[in-house]
């Protein structure tokens, strides 16, 4: 059977640019809420899971409604 | 200008109700206030110090215990959550009785490291101890996450430390979360999971009953009816704490989601615990 091209995923992925991070920072998120590391000029935006506490999970397939 | 960090409280907005303590906000190691359901107080020995528990609605992300998804849905609405629910579900536990109900790397959790014991006095020295997180998932042999995964070398070392409890929860393997930090007063602040472990067979000699026995013993004896459930318990002040035990690294979470309270997690920065605790001494 000839080898899938596909590229796995490891099961524990370490990720350099969130590891870089200094993480007790104050004000900082906690490691495991961090989706991926952006540069934005000199800053870096964390882009991660966290949200409101009271927002409804979202939908994969429904566009995100207005905040109120 | 008062300074806001000694700014108080005694409502508690999720429910609206007064807590039994002045309660501030600001101080280092305190849960999120919207997450406080209720607040207790604890006088473990007569003429001794009082602590206040303030019982949260924040649970470890990854658990699917019914209270602890209870919880969850119950706080994804807009406005107060229902009261009454919010109370039944804060009360129900995850798990009963006394017996370890988990699988993942029994072998480890459930018994002592050979090794010799450390001592330290400062939490932050313990994690500066720690091997790298990429080295023990690298590691050589890999580490299973199967129920006979025993101890690898980094872990056959024993600790003791004296610290804070600043919190902590009951899980679905009935294994009790401890989160144990510094003097609040230290900078920077830095917290670690410590587990007080559900109990193995007590006629298997792989295992180490009798130690593992004695902590969760004094444990329960110190809280008596207010032990926690599955929402995370925080205590003000943080409990006076000396732990012993063993070396763990939680290879279950070394991707996702990570065990602690959602308000002190960005402060623990290893998934390495100590685990099993073998001896605890609180107050």
């Amino acid at each position: 059977m000839p080898m899938s091209k596909k590229k796995k995923t490891p099961k524990t992925a370490i990720n350099p640019a969130v590891d870089a991070l200094d993480q007790l920072r104050p004000g900082m998120p906690a490691k495991d809420n961090i989706q991926k590391v952006v540069k934005f000029g000199r800053f870096k935006i964390l882009k991660t899971t966290e949200m409101d506490a009271y927002d409804p999970v979202p939908s994969p397939n429904k566009k995100p409604g207005p905040r109120t | 200008m008062p300074d806001p960090r000694k700014a108080t409280t005694t409502r508690l907005p999720l429910t609206g109700a007064t807590a039994t303590k002045t309660l501030t906000p600001m101080r280092p190691g305190m849960p999120a206030i919207d997450s406080i359901q209720k607040t207790l107080t604890l006088a473990p020995k007569a003429g001794g110090p009082t602590y206040h528990i303030m019982r949260t609605t924040e649970t470890d992300a990854y658990e699917q215990t019914p209270a602890a998804l209870d919880l969850s849905k119950l706080l994804r609405t807009k406005g107060a959550p229902p009261t009454a629910a919010l109370a039944k579900a804060a009360k129900k536990q995850p798990s009963t009785g006394d017996n370890y109900a988990g699988t993942d790397r029994k072998a480890a959790k459930l018994s002592k490291a050979q090794g010799p014991t450390k001592v330290f006095s400062d939490l932050k020295d313990l994690i500066a101890s720690l091997p790298p997180e990429s080295t023990m998932i690298k590691h050589k042999p890999k580490i299973p996450t199967t129920a006979t995964s025993g101890r690898v070398k980094e872990e056959q070392q024993n600790v003791t430390v004296s610290a804070f409890l600043y919190a902590s929860s009951r899980e679905g393997d009935n294994d009790f979360h401890l989160i144990v930090g510094r003097n609040q007063n230290s900078a920077p602040e830095m917290y670690m999971t410590m587990e007080v472990s559900g109990l193995p067979p007590n006629n298997n000699p792989k295992f180490d009953f009798t130690d593992l026995n004695a902590a969760r013993s004094a444990f329960k004896k110190f809280f008596g009816a207010k032990l926690p459930g599955a929402g995370y318990d925080f205590y003000d002040p943080p409990i006076p704490v000396n732990i012993e035990g063993s070396l763990f690294f939680d290879m279950t979470h070394a991707t996702g989601a990570r065990p602690g309270p959602q308000s002190l997690k960005s402060r623990m920065p290893v998934i390495w615990e100590v685990h099993p605790l073998t001896s605890i001494k609180l107050g």
